[in-house]
C-alpha cells in the first residue's frame, strides 16, 4: 500500500473544508462569549488572537524618596555613632610613659569611618562583634570578630598610606593584605561574610 | 653592666599595660603592643616580678597599671618578632621584642592572643 504525501495546496484545501471550531468556552479572556463581537469570534486555531488580558499587572517602580534616604542616613549615623566612640577615641592619651605617643586625629577618625561604612549594612547579616580601638602612632584599629573568625585592620595616621589587615579562623585558614581606605575590599568582604 | 643572657623558649615576659587602654573595651587592644625606642619593652621574669613591672610606670602611680605575661616561646613563634635580653643599668630583666608591629596587624592580634593577665587593671 502506497502512501502518497499530498501536495501542499491538496493539504490546504482539505484543512479549510473542515468546519472551523469556536471554543465553547473562552479560557483566555473570561469575556461572556455573547458581549464578545463577530469578528472576534476566530477559531480555537488562532486563541492567542483574541487573548485579552484581564490582569493588569501594577508594575511599582523602587524609589529611593527623600525620606527614605534621609531615614537610611541617620540609621547610618546612629550605627557608625554606636560603634566608634569618638569622644573616647580623640580624648585617648595612651600610656603616659611613652614620649613618642601620637593621638589619634580627627582625620583619621574620619577615615576610618568613611572605610567603615559601605561594610555597616553587608554585615546586618552576619554576626560579628565589631571594635574600634586606637592602634599605634594615631592610627585606628578596626576589628571584626566571632566564635569562628577574626580580621584586624589598622587605619594608618598617615593618609598616603594603604590600611594593612590579617585574618583568620583561629586555625588554618587566614588572609592577609592591604587596602585602599575608600574602597570596599572585595576579598575582605568575601572573608567576612563566609562565616 | 648586666651581661646578656639567652632567654629559654619557657620562660615568661612581663608587659605593663597603662588603664588608658583599657577604656574600650574588656578585651587587652591590640594597640597596646607597641614599640618604643624601637623595640617593645618587656621585663624577663628570672630578674622581675609582675610587681616590680608595675612599679616600672614613672608618670602614673602603679595601681593605674595591669601587668600582661607572654610566653617568650609564644612570641618567638610569631613573625618577624625577635626576643632579646637587653639589661639596662637599673633593670637587669630589661627584655625588648623586636620587629614590626605597627605596620602588620597579624603581630598585634597574635601577641594579644598570647598575652595572660597577672595583675589585672581595676
Amino acid at each position: 500500500m502506497e502512501f502518497p504525501i499530498p501536495a501542499i495546496e491538496e493539504f490546504e484545501r482539505d484543512f479549510d473544508a473542515e468546519e472551523p471550531a469556536i471554543s465553547s468556552e473562552d479560557r483566555w479572556s473570561l469575556h461572556n462569549l455573547n458581549t464578545i463581537p463577530e469578528r472576534t469570534k476566530k477559531p480555537v486555531v488562532e486563541p492567542i488572537l483574541r487573548w485579552k488580558s484581564t490582569t493588569s499587572y501594577n508594575y511599582k517602580s523602587v524609589i529611593f524618596n527623600e525620606i527614605k534616604t534621609e531615614r537610611f542616613k541617620r540609621l547610618k549615623i546612629f550605627a557608625l555613632k554606636s560603634i566608634f566612640n569618638e569622644e573616647k577615641l580623640l580624648g585617648f592619651k595612651g600610656d603616659p610613659d611613652d614620649n613618642n605617643f601620637v593621638p589619634i586625629s580627627k582625620e583619621t577618625l574620619d577615615r576610618a569611618k568613611h572605610f567603615f561604612s559601605p561594610y555597616l549594612a553587608v554585615f546586618s547579616t552576619v554576626a560579628y562583634a565589631i571594635k574600634i580601638m586606637p592602634g599605634p602612632d594615631g592610627s585606628v584599629d578596626i576589628k571584626w570578630k566571632n566564635a569562628k573568625k577574626e580580621l584586624l585592620l589598622n587605619i594608618p595616621a598617615d593618609k598616603n598610606e594603604h590600611a594593612m589587615f590579617y585574618g583568620d579562623d583561629y586555625g588554618k585558614l587566614s588572609i592577609k593584605g592591604t587596602v585602599e581606605v575608600d574602597s570596599l575590599h572585595p576579598l575582605v568582604l568575601a572573608w567576612l561574610m563566609d562565616s | 653592666m648586666w651581661p646578656v643572657e639567652q632567654i629559654p623558649n619557657e620562660h615568661f615576659l612581663f608587659f605593663r599595660l597603662h588603664r588608658n587602654y583599657m577604656q574600650f573595651d574588656d578585651e587587652i587592644p591590640q594597640g597596646a603592643f607597641r614599640d618604643q625606642d624601637g623595640g617593645m619593652s618587656t621585663d624577663w621574669e628570672k630578674y622581675s616580678t609582675a610587681e616590680e613591672t608595675q612599679r616600672r610606670a614613672i608618670k602614673s602611680p602603679p595601681e593605674e597599671n595591669g601587668v600582661l605575661r607572654l610566653n617568650v616561646g609564644g612570641v618567638r613563634e610569631i613573625k618577624p618578632l625577635l626576643v632579646e635580653h637587653t639589661p639596662e643599668p637599673g633593670n637587669r630583666a630589661h627584655t625588648n621584642v623586636f620587629g614590626d608591629k605597627k605596620k602588620d596587624p597579624e603581630v598585634r592580634l597574635k601577641l594579644q592572643r598570647l598575652a595572660e593577665w597577672v595583675i589585672k587593671i581595676q
